[in-house]
């Protein structure tokens, strides 16, 4: 009896710490399309729109941003992305407005509205067919769009000028106790978001966090 | 037939043109700058001026590169011109001096402590004239002359610094300041905008349009854009009830952090007291009125800035709001075609969201600002039944692609509503026509999936 009494307080102790431990660690989920899994492996050329670190005090608010570190964290977040979308097969050609590179006005007026737009569809994604009613919403959880998000036809035509149609965002949130990695593929041709995967981390997105958490991003493309 | 105004190419969606290389502010050192100017005030302690020039300079940074600012276009290059006429006489100031013109639709404009001055398009498109316009100017200029930034600094140094202040009483002060440093602005800038080849007497007219930014602009009735054979606009939508829940709604819900409806909690005096203020102001001058320059111009630039706004919208998903920016602007010109095709394409995407399930959740993120015809729409939309809103869409865009024959987005338009009302095989004919007329068309790519 003592002996089970002991066994089911472990047990008890056991859930606590797992439950705990799922608390702190947030979670991750993906979502994309037939078409994206079907057609991917013909076009890897992704255009990454602008890969964006930024760094809050103490809450996810403009006002509260950390410029400095927010600017550091960028550059580390450039680099992991560099080396873990290419060990993953993709081709990512990041094109940002840092003004080191040698960027138009064309940025302006063509990436950053489709950013917008990829923005706009997640937000009226937020769809009863489409979300997810998954319990184990901490874990790992996938599941194909049962409605396409829509991006206005209009950007179809990027497709030309780029070589792709692919175009895809990887924005990182961070702040005291919660931080966002959001990495969403859009497909111009078909006006659509392909694929998007939204981790949520319960607490600060430190420098040596950034290596395992952009590996997993790109680890997670390549697995579905 | 016209698409926008003259320069407006066929093919072109948004009015401005933006062209060329960046401009030299979006490679600013932010850190080298904030120490040189730091280092020429003598308001503050150098550390203190330092850190407050390089947070406004990320700041400037963030903005330059959110998209959201115009470069190399028609906008920039009128606010650079109005900033020339205005300072003609003051060439150093002059050179510390930069003006950007945003995408924002609040009727705004702000003078960042660096000397950047940030023009709203949707100030633009609300100002009558052009002397409404350089009193802004004159107003933030001032604020640059006066160093208020620097000084709101010292004075929340202080605040921070009195431990005999509450929280409460330190945040109430600190609001004193900044209603001072308003009216200081005020009567600066009228003083400079009557040395000026603008009208002075504008300067109370401009804040309190400000004011009334709220008014109705669009009288057209629902029921005459889209009434037709077979379909009507049920107009018990619209009926005082509902009208005045939706307007209940939209009322703004502000918070204040002191007490509610006092001036007390506000960072700006009243508009009225202002407006009376400019004018008693003006008086005691002895003012004599000029003939204002670039009058002609700035309608065109005004024009622009109204489409930009219809555009703007849309590119950022908002097509309530474009929608209802393009009718006013088809008010002023029926026959044009963009504000056509922007009526075609928000109401598009709207019904699509509709089909999905997910308008009135986007709704409920749309804020109307108390316009009652922007409310009248927004109910007509909510209330509609899916199918009878593509009903509607379709008879309206297979009008336009009549009478504007030849458009490729009205053509490619008709295809993708027939999809959404008629179904694929209808839509088929619509999206090989489409592939006859404009083989390489901007929407070959897309079409070319619709029809494999």
């Amino acid at each position: 009896m003592r002996n089970l009494l002991q066994l089911s307080g472990i047990l008890l102790l056991c859930t606590l710490l797992h439950s705990c431990g799922l608390q702190s660690n947030g979670y991750i989920y993906t979502l994309y399309t037939e078409s994206f899994v079907n057609q991917k492996k013909a076009s890897k050329k992704i255009i990454l729109i602008n890969p964006d670190f930024k760094a809050y005090a103490s809450d996810l608010d403009e006002d509260d941003q950390n410029f400095e570190k927010s600017l550091l964290m960028r550059k580390t977040l450039i680099e992991k992305i560099n080396r873990y979308s290419k060990e993953s097969g993709y081709n990512y050609d990041i094109i940002s407005s840092d003004g080191k590179k040698d960027v138009g006005t064309d940025f302006f007026t063509e990436l950053l509205p489709l950013r917008q737009a990829i923005f706009q569809a997640i937000s009226n994604q937020d769809n009863p067919l489409n979300e997810i009613t998954s319990a184990s919403y901490r874990r790992v959880a996938r599941q194909q769009f049962v409605v396409n998000t829509l991006i206005p036809a209009e950007m179809s035509e990027l497709e030309k000028k780029y070589g792709t149609p692919y175009f895809s965002i990887l924005e990182v949130y961070s702040a005291k106790n919660q931080s966002y990695i959001i990495h969403i593929i859009a497909d111009v041709s078909r006006g659509v978001v392909s694929y998007q995967e939204i981790k949520r981390y319960n607490g600060e997105i430190k420098k040596r966090l950034i290596t395992p958490l952009i590996f997993d991003t790109f680890d997670s493309l390549k697995r579905i | 037939m016209s698409k926008g105004l003259e320069g407006q190419s066929a093919n072109q969606d948004r009015f401005t043109v933006q062209s060329g290389s960046l401009p030299a502010i979006f490679s600013i050192d932010a850190e080298a700058e904030a120490q040189s100017a730091a280092t020429r005030q003598d308001i503050i302690e150098e550390k203190l001026a330092k850190s407050m020039y390089l947070e406004t300079n990320y700041q400037l940074l963030n903005l330059l590169h959110s998209g959201d600012i115009y470069v190399n276009d028609e906008l920039t290059a009128f606010l650079e011109k109005m900033l020339d006429k205005m300072l003609q006489a003051q060439p150093e100031l002059k050179d510390q001096l930069r003006i950007i013109a945003t995408r924002n639709a609040d009727p705004n404009a702000f003078c960042l402590p660096n000397g950047v001055i940030v023009v709203n398009v949707g100030l633009i498109a609300l100002l009558q004239n052009p002397s409404q316009l350089a009193s802004v100017l004159a107003h933030e200029i001032s604020h640059y002359k006066k160093q208020h930034g620097l000084k709101k600094q010292k004075s929340g140094k202080e605040i921070v610094k009195d431990e005999n202040l509450s929280s409460r009483a330190g945040l109430y002060r600190l609001l004193l300041f900044s209603r001072e440093f308003e009216f200081e602005a005020d009567a600066a800038g009228l003083t400079f905008l009557t040395r000026t080849p603008f009208d002075a007497r504008e300067a109370s007219k401009a804040l309190l349009l400000m004011k009334a930014m709220s008014k109705d602009t669009m009288t057209t009735t629902l029921s005459s854009i889209f009434n037709n054979e077979i379909f009507t606009v049920d107009t018990s939508y619209f009926g005082r009830k509902a009208m005045k829940s939706e307007m209940k709604k939209s009322a703004k819900k502000t918070k204040s952090l002191i007490t509610d409806n006092e001036e007390s909690s506000e960072t700006h005096p009243d508009i009225d007291k202002r407006a009376l203020a400019l004018n008693e102001i003006l008086a005691s001058l002895n003012y004599t009125p000029v003939t204002p320059e670039l009058e002609k111009e700035y309608q065109a630039f005004r024009y622009k800035a109204m489409f930009e706004l219809c555009v703007n919208a849309y590119n950022s998903s908002d097509y309530l709001n474009s929608l209802h920016q393009a009718f006013v602007l088809l008010e002023k010109e029926p026959e044009n075609l963009l504000a056509n095709e922007m009526v075609v394409k928000n109401l598009y995407w709207l019904c699509r969201l509709k089909e999905n399930g997910v308008l009135d959740d986007y709704f409920d993120k749309v804020n109307i600002n108390g316009v009652v015809s922007l409310a009248r729409l927004k109910l007509f939309l909510a209330k509609s039944k899916s199918p009878d809103l593509g009903k509607m869409l379709y008879t309206y865009v297979k009008a336009k692609n009549e009478h504007f024959a030849n458009d490729e987005d009205l053509l490619f338009y008709l295809g993708l509503t027939a999809e959404m009302h008629l179904g694929k095989d209808a839509a088929e004919i619509q999206y090989r026509n489409y592939s006859t007329k404009f083989p390489d068309g901007r929407y070959s790519g897309y079409v070319a999936h619709k029809l494999n």
